[in-house]
């Protein structure tokens, strides 16, 4: 067993020798790659809004962060989280089109 | 049975006794609060008024929050046969997409840490609690979401002990911020109820839903001052 285990590892080493060479100045050993959780914790997830809206939608930051705010229940039920949200008439307009997320529901008759 | 809030604006004068018995009760995380108090000004000098609205979780027939939470996958979020809308705090992912589309700002993000009600004075009242000796929507966690449950720990007594009459009227089975109310501004019950006091305010005082254009259908009503936002 352990013949072959040595076997084994100088033909791993014989063959990647030439790729670490080519690799000279960052030949450190690769870490092991860690599995995935199953449900990982996204804690504040505010990278991934923007990342949705930003690159996989193209929105602009001004299209949803107006500096027209008229919400203003909104706006001061927000006061002591310092940041200014953004105005949910911005999120409903997009969020009621075909093949959006429905968040709210249809509009009212 | 469906719970609804009748939160009359005429009558409040911005004591915010509702936002202390709701503090006390749910020990909320400072700055994470349950329940808000909005103050603003309608009408032109010299016929001003001062118009006070607190807000809370509007558990909407539709909410927008458990919408997003099931779109996430975490379905953490539900909505009870009584129509209360909680949050399983175990489930949460703390992705904050509840936060981000409830039209009312309603649910609130836990930070890092869990802070204490009064920081730097010692626990204090329900937070004395053990934690597994707490209602599960008092088992507080760091980085997870947080809003009014409608004092869910108190209506469910009530209906274990068969007191569902007694909802809006004792205080061990009524949300602690509504019979707190000095002014009578706050009514609490059951909308299915044509005879409760809730259904009959609602009607005769044409208590209207605020931000219908949501079309979430909140279940909590208001009645405004004129020129309030709606």
């Amino acid at each position: 067993m352990r013949t072959l285990i040595a076997v084994l590892a100088a033909a791993c080493a014989v063959a990647l020798t030439p790729a670490l060479a080519a690799d000279a100045p960052a030949a450190k050993p690769a870490a092991p790659k860690a599995a995935a959780p199953a449900k990982a914790k996204v804690t504040f997830d505010l990278d991934k809004m923007h990342d949705v809206h930003e690159k996989k939608v193209g929105m602009e930051c001004a299209d949803c962060h107006t500096k027209t705010h008229t919400d203003i229940l909104l706006m001061k039920a927000y006061a002591n989280k310092g940041d200014e949200p953004v105005d949910r008439n911005v999120c409903v307009a997009c969020h009621r089109q075909p093949r959006k997320p429905a968040w709210y529901g249809p509009v009212s008759k | 049975m469906k719970f609804v809030r009748l939160i009359d604006t005429k009558r409040c004068m911005g004591c915010r006794a509702c936002l202390a018995s709701c503090a006390a009760e749910n020990h909320f995380t400072p700055g994470s609060p349950w329940n808000v108090m909005v103050e603003y000004e309608v009408g032109a000098y010299p016929a001003v008024k001062k118009v006070y609205n607190t807000m809370n979780c509007m558990h909407c027939e539709k909410p927008a929050c458990k919408a997003a939470c099931d779109a996430v996958g975490a379905k953490a979020i539900s909505k009870n046969k009584y129509g209360v809308v909680l949050i399983d705090y175990d489930k949460c992912i703390g992705c904050g997409y509840c936060a981000a589309v409830c039209p009312y700002g309603a649910p609130q993000m836990n930070g890092d840490a869990l802070e204490e009600l009064y920081p730097g004075k010692g626990k204090q009242g329900a937070e004395t609690l053990a934690y597994a000796e707490r209602h599960p929507t008092h088992r507080k966690k760091a980085k997870v979401a947080e809003k009014c449950t409608f004092c869910w720990h108190k209506l469910e007594k009530a209906i274990s002990d068969g007191k569902t009459d007694r909802i809006g009227k004792e205080q061990q089975y009524t949300p602690s911020c509504d019979l707190i109310c000095p002014t009578q501004a706050r009514v609490f019950g059951d909308a299915d109820d044509p005879n409760s006091e809730v259904s009959k305010l609602i009607a005769g005082k044409k208590a209207v839903q605020l931000k219908k254009r949501f079309n979430t259908a909140p279940q909590v009503f208001y009645v405004l001052e004129e020129g309030a936002k709606s």
